[in-house]
C-alpha cells in the first residue's frame, strides 16, 4: 500500500479517497474504524479513555464519547447516513495484571464505553478483536475495508 | 522561578540519594549507580524514542500509579528478560531460568519496595502531599505497549507529557533497571507556582 496514514493516541480522522490504509498501534486503547462502504468514507480514532468527564473537551480523539461524536458529525456532513455505517474495532487489552481485578482495567472500560455508545446510536459492529493482554499493530485497508491485526505475540488475523 | 523540569529533577534526585541506595543495599547487598538519563517534556508519540531498547523488545515491567488531590504520577520500572532472571535469582537465592509466578512475585515486590518505599514516599515528603499508591501491576509486553499504557492519563491537551527516566545499575550484579516517571505537566506547573 502506497499511501498510508498512521494515527497516534488521541487522534481521529475522517477520510474519503486520500489514503490506501490507516495504521495504528494499540494496547489498552481502542482502534475504531467507522466506514460508509457506499460513499467510501472512513472515520478512524485511536481512543485512549472511556469518557471526557473531567478532561479537556478539546482533546476529542482521546475519549470514546467525544471521538465517536466528532467522527459521526463529520461523516454526516460528508453525506453519510448513520444507519448505513459499519464499525470494526480492535484493542482494549489488559496490559497490566495485579492482585486486584479492579485496577489497571482501562482496556475493559474502553471496550464497554465504546460498545455502549455505538449501541445507543444503533451502529452495527461488524467485526472486532478486543481484550487479551497484548498490544496490536493495526492496518485498516481503505480499499477492501479489511482490518489486519498483528499482535505483539506474533499472531496475525484479518477481520 | 524554577522550571517544572528542574523541579522534578530535584525531587527525584533527592529521593534517589537517600532511600533508593539504602534499599538496594539491603535487598541485593549491592551498591547502585544512578543517573538521570532523560528529563523533559516530550510528545506522547515520541516517548518510546527516549530509550536505547527497541520499542518492539519484550520487557518485564512493574507499574504503580500514585495519586493525590492534585498530583498523578505513573511509575514504572522495567528490565529485560535476562536481567529479570538475574534479579529474581538474587532475590530468591536460587538459580532462576524461567520467569514463573514465583519469580514474578519477587520482581513485583522489588518494585513495591523501591518505587513506593523510596520514590513515592520521598516525593510525598518533598511535595508535602499525601500520595496514595496503587498495588503494583505486572506485564510482560513490548516497550511500546507498556509506555502507551502508562502515559494514557498523563498527557495533556498539547499531546505532551513530562518524563523522567532514571537508570539504576547494580554494580556487583550488573543488573540495570530502567525507572520511568510520567507526570502531567500542568499539575507540576501548578505545584511549582504554588511553592
Amino acid at each position: 500500500m502506497k499511501n498510508v496514514r498512521n494515527i497516534v493516541m488521541g487522534e481521529y480522522i475522517v477520510t474519503d479517497n486520500e489514503y490506501d490504509a490507516i495504521t495504528t498501534f494499540v494496547g489498552s486503547c481502542i482502534a475504531l474504524y467507522i466506514y460508509d462502504q457506499k460513499r467510501r468514507i472512513t472515520g478512524a480514532a485511536h481512543i485512549a479513555l472511556p469518557t471526557c468527564k473531567n478532561g479537556n473537551k478539546s482533546e476529542k480523539g482521546k475519549y470514546a464519547d467525544l471521538a465517536i461524536e466528532s467522527i459521526l458529525e463529520i461523516m454526516e456532513k460528508k453525506g453519510s447516513n448513520i444507519k448505513e455505517l459499519n464499525i470494526k474495532l480492535a484493542g482494549g487489552a489488559q496490559i497490566f495484571t495485579s492482585s486486584s481485578s479492579e485496577l489497571f482495567n482501562i482496556g475493559r472500560n474502553n471496550i464497554n464505553a465504546v460498545k455502549n455508545i455505538l449501541n445507543d446510536k444503533g451502529i452495527r459492529i461488524v467485526a472486532e478483536d478486543l481484550g487479551g493482554n497484548y498490544g496490536r499493530h493495526i492496518t485498516f485497508n481503505l480499499n477492501t475495508f479489511e482490518l489486519i491485526i498483528k499482535s505483539t505475540k506474533g499472531v496475525m488475523k484479518t477481520i | 522561578m524554577i522550571s517544572e523540569v528542574d523541579y522534578i529533577k530535584e525531587v527525584l534526585t533527592m529521593a534517589s540519594i537517600g532511600r533508593v541506595e539504602s534499599i538496594f543495599r539491603m535487598l541485593l547487598n549491592d551498591e547502585i549507580e544512578y543517573n538521570i538519563h532523560f528529563v523533559g517534556e516530550v510528545e506522547q508519540k515520541d516517548l518510546e524514542n527516549l530509550f536505547s531498547l527497541q520499542s518492539d523488545s519484550e520487557i518485564y515491567a512493574i507499574y504503580i500509579k500514585c495519586e493525590s488531590k492534585d498530583l498523578n504520577i505513573s511509575m514504572i520500572y522495567f528490565i529485560t528478560h535476562e536481567e529479570a532472571k538475574k534479579l529474581a535469582s538474587i532475590l530468591l537465592q536460587t538459580n532462576i531460568n524461567n520467569i514463573d509466578e514465583f519469580a514474578i512475585s519477587a520482581l513485583i515486590e522489588v518494585g513495591n519496595i523501591f518505587l513506593v518505599g523510596a520514590f513515592a514516599n520521598s516525593i510525598s515528603n518533598i511535595t508535602k502531599r499525601n500520595i496514595e499508591c496503587s498495588i503494583p501491576g505486572f506485564s510482560n509486553e513490548t516497550l511500546r505497549t507498556i509506555l502507551q499504557y502508562a502515559s494514557l492519563e498523563q498527557y495533556t491537551d498539547n499531546g505532551k507529557i513530562l518524563v523522567l527516566n532514571e537508570i539504576l545499575r547494580c554494580k556487583n550484579s550488573d543488573i540495570t533497571l530502567n525507572v520511568i516517571f510520567l507526570f502531567n505537566t500542568t499539575e507540576i506547573k501548578n505545584i511549582v507556582n504554588s511553592r
